[in-house]
């Protein structure tokens, strides 16, 4: 029952959680529609920045200069203020709230993509919130959330979502 | 701010992008369709967080909480791995870190929402006092050793910090329980104000059973709790936020006494008596965010409570401002400071066998303290260091500093080690008052005839007690299925509790004359105690978890002014601690809506070589299951059993003037509706 045989053989069917979650944060980005004008030159950055307390904002450097379009992949972790003023996606994961709240107040809320993990406080604000349900990676998409924003989702990202709306 | 954060202040970005090892398999590559199919295993995001911190911490999590089936706060923490729990009667608890367990155990700081509890009295916490909805807990922090500098008075063995949750709008619940010891009725209700502010308000009442006596009869202490309170939580758009909750209580008790006879035959008697109990608070808490790694908080808070039972009538009023800023000087660096002040009042009004000097005291203590924690770049170290002076008006003025490292050695593993003092300052019992703790009948030499009394003579001299505490550990996530978590602790021990025995002097005590044989308090007991506490947590499959925990504890204590009653003091701390403790919690989930829970554990004996007459409780093992279905999205049914192995069970023994129990086996079923 102890035998590390069965715990490496259970890993090799279940991939690391922070691997997946950035899988999907790279592949909801893929399939969202920014307004013409976020970028000048189809070589500019997309800029993917990360808050947070866990494997995944570390992992997310896995995708720097993997492409969103034609644009290469820069990802940023956010420390001061002054980091994420120029995010096109901005990963938030913590367990402070005021801290979420904080960060949500200080983008341009428009044209960014919030992706949260697991967030108790996707009420707060944010339009994408990943959740594990029946040990499966899901994510919830606010409706209302997202109809403030000038960003698309499309709709084969909207068929795989968990619509909520609040 | 989280417990987390205070012990590490800025972990959020560890720089660890130079260690993200090759992925095994690129999943970026894969289709969206099929990610979705991939299943996911892992210990939880707690264990991510936690595995950095420099000290022993540990969370109960909201589901911890409702998978235990706990109905009350130390039952959520009953368990958790270095904490003792246990069940002195139906009302009472005896809740200690790293040993000196007692009903007002004295080491340990508690806080609900930043408000410390304890009682200036006795430096313990009436633990019967907090008949708070579970549901409404969002977890409870736990930090093992002293967290003295950061937090507030007595976090010498551990700090308990129990976080409710923040009124989150539209949302009720009602819950109803029933069982043969423990029946409960509960509701909240949450609700809009404006855009910005949200409240919940909730009632929570519960009746437990009598407890039994050593020789099983039904013990005369069957508890009536009835508790409620509300809570605002406005959060503007400015990056402020503001709280303001508030608790009511009335409880009834019953409670068995063991009271003293100052006349013939001066046999002690048991004596049954009400116990009646009221209180409140009410917490005000402002705070800001001035930039993404500061933040400024300001807690007023107010407190009262009235106790009533056959010993002593007390009132007490507590006031408590803190205020705390952090924020980073420099990159790298973390900075927190603040500032406290508290005013206790206490009316108190004794008995025949316990007397202070004076009806009214107050008590003051202030604190400054400041700490920083440094992240040394590109090393994947981090250093903690910092300070505390605490002032109080029954000793001295104290210093208490820690300094912690804590080293992420790769991905997987994070070694700490921390060095800290912290004291317990004198309750005011121990600075001033008189208590009988037997009457003894008169000899058959002594031609006078004249019974004798031992009282407990408080000190107005009483200093603080000091710890110095030294501690390692290791964190390793082998596998994002399996983790452990081990701490080792020696703590060196300075100027605990001592009884000296004074001169028999014959005095005129409640209009007899007896021989008085004072116990006066002092601070002559030194030692040491060491230990570690042991974690694994194990996600087997997806939908079952293994944890396993153990944790050792010898406690060594000697009296430098060696005499009768030393040994009786000593072996209350060094033989009452359990010296070991070991669980398995198996969780699984059967289906989608039921989940099942089993608790096996074993407690090491208990005894104490009183003068008055030793006492034993053996070892035992004994065992908790829930069963729970969420029969709709709404409806919740669950069957608890508690010490489901024996029929009753003694879990403690009490100090003089209480009665010992027997704790019979619990079974209840709760139904909780959700809207």
């Amino acid at each position: 029952m102890f035998s590390f045989f069965s715990i490496h053989n259970a890993l090799a069917e279940i991939n690391k959680i922070s691997s997946l979650k950035v899988a999907y944060i790279y592949n909801i980005a893929k399939f969202t529609k920014w307004p013409d004008a976020t970028w000048q030159h189809k070589n500019d950055p997309f800029m993917l920045c990360a808050y947070g307390q866990d494997a995944v904002t570390t992992e997310l450097n896995t995708l720097t200069n993997k492409k969103v379009g034609t644009h290469p992949i820069s990802v940023v972790e956010v420390k001061n203020d002054l980091d994420y003023q120029h995010c096109n996606a901005l990963y938030i994961s913590t367990d402070d709230r005021n801290l979420y709240r904080y960060l949500l107040s200080h983008i341009n809320l428009p044209i960014v993509l919030t992706l949260t993990d697991e967030s108790p406080f996707f009420e707060s604000g944010g339009f994408i919130n990943l959740i594990e349900k029946n040990n499966k990676l899901r994510f919830q998409v606010s409706n209302q959330q997202l109809s403030t924003t000038k960003l698309i989702l499309s709709s084969k990202l909207l068929k795989l979502s968990i619509l909520v709306d609040n | 701010m989280h417990t987390l954060n205070r012990i590490f202040l800025s972990f959020s970005i560890i720089s660890l992008s130079s260690q993200v090892h090759a992925t095994e398999q690129d999943l970026t590559d894969i289709d969206f369709e099929a990610l979705m199919e991939v299943e996911v295993t892992s210990v939880s995001k707690k264990n991510e967080k936690l595995s950095e911190a420099a000290a022993a911490i540990y969370v109960v999590t909201e589901d911890e909480i409702r998978r235990s089936g706990a109905t009350s706060i130390p039952e959520a923490l009953f368990l958790v791995p270095g904490v003792d729990v246990a069940k002195i009667d139906s009302n009472k608890w005896a809740v200690s870190i790293r040993g000196f367990n007692g009903r007002f155990a004295n080491k340990l700081l508690v806080l609900i929402d930043g408000r410390s509890i304890y009682t200036p009295t006795s430096s313990g916490v009436f633990w019967e006092n907090l008949n708070y909805l579970m549901s409404d807990i969002s977890r409870i922090e736990i930090i093992r050793g002293p967290g003295a500098t950061l937090w507030g008075t007595n976090a010498v063995n551990g700090v308990i910090n129990i976080i409710t949750k923040q009124a989150t709008g539209n949302e009720g619940e009602i819950t109803a329980s029933i069982g043969n010891q423990y029946k409960a009725l509960g509701a909240k209700q949450g609700g809009d104000i404006g855009e910005n502010t949200k409240f919940r308000a909730y009632v929570n009442s519960k009746k437990l059973e009598e407890s039994r006596d050593l020789s099983g009869q039904k013990q005369d202490n069957e508890g009536r709790y009835l508790q409620t309170g509300v809570r605002f939580d406005f959060n503007p758009d400015n990056g402020q936020w503001l709280t303001l909750q508030g608790d009511l209580f009335k409880h009834q008790l019953r409670q068995q006494f063991s009271v003293s006879n100052y006349s013939a035959p001066y046999t002690s008697s048991i004596e049954s008596d009400d116990v009646d109990i009221t209180g409140g608070n009410i917490s005000l808490v402002w705070g800001m965010k001035t930039s993404i790694d500061s933040e400024l908080n300001i807690r007023t808070s107010f407190d009262f409570y009235e106790h009533n039972d056959l010993q002593f009538n007390e009132m007490r009023d507590t006031f408590n401002i803190d205020v705390e800023h952090q924020f980073s000087p420099y990159a790298d660096h973390s900075l927190i400071w603040g500032a406290g002040y508290r005013i206790s009042k206490n009316d108190l009004d004794g008995s025949d066998s316990f007397s202070t000097s004076s009806n009214i005291e107050t008590t003051k203590i202030w604190n400054l303290f400041i700490q920083d924690t440094w992240k040394v770049p590109d090393k994947n170290v981090s250093l903690t260091f910092g300070t505390k002076i605490e002032g109080n008006n029954y000793s001295s003025t104290e210093v208490q500093p820690n300094v912690r490292l804590s080293w992420l050695a790769s991905k997987e593993t994070t070694v700490w080690a921390a060095i800290s003092r912290a004291i317990r300052i004198p309750s005011q019992a121990e600075n001033d008052s008189t208590i009988t703790i037997q009457v003894l009948a008169p000899s058959e030499f002594d031609p006078t005839g004249t019974p004798g009394l031992l009282q407990l003579v408080g000190n107005s001299e009483f200093e603080s007690e000091e710890l110095t505490a030294y501690e390692i550990g290791y964190r390793w996530i082998p596998f994002s299925s399996l983790s452990f978590d081990i701490a080792a602790f020696y703590n060196q021990y300075d100027n605990l509790l001592s009884y000296d025995i004074g001169n028999a002097e014959i005095k005129t005590v409640n209009g007899n004359l007896f021989y008085v044989i004072p116990l006066n308090l002092d601070n002559n007991i030194e030692g040491y105690s060491y230990g570690f506490e042991w974690l694994a947590t194990w996600q087997v499959t997806p939908q079952s978890r293994l944890r396993f925990t153990y944790s050792y504890l010898d406690i060594n204590l000697k009296d430098t002014e060696t005499n009768a009653y030393s040994n009786t003091i000593i072996s209350l701390s060094e033989d009452r601690a359990l010296e070991h403790q070991a669980a398995i919690w198996a969780s699984t989930d059967l289906y989608d809506s039921v989940e099942l829970d089993l608790r096996v554990y074993y407690t090491a004996e208990r005894s104490w070589d009183s003068t008055s007459g030793d006492q034993y409780i053996s070892d035992s093992v004994d065992s908790d299951i829930r069963i729970s279905w969420q029969a709709t999205p709404s409806l919740n049914l669950s069957i608890i059993g508690q010490h489901l192995l024996h029929d009753d069970n003694q879990q403690f023994i009490t100090e003089s003037s209480s009665t010992d129990s027997l704790i019979e086996r619990s079974i209840f079923f709760n139904t909780v509706y959700r809207w």
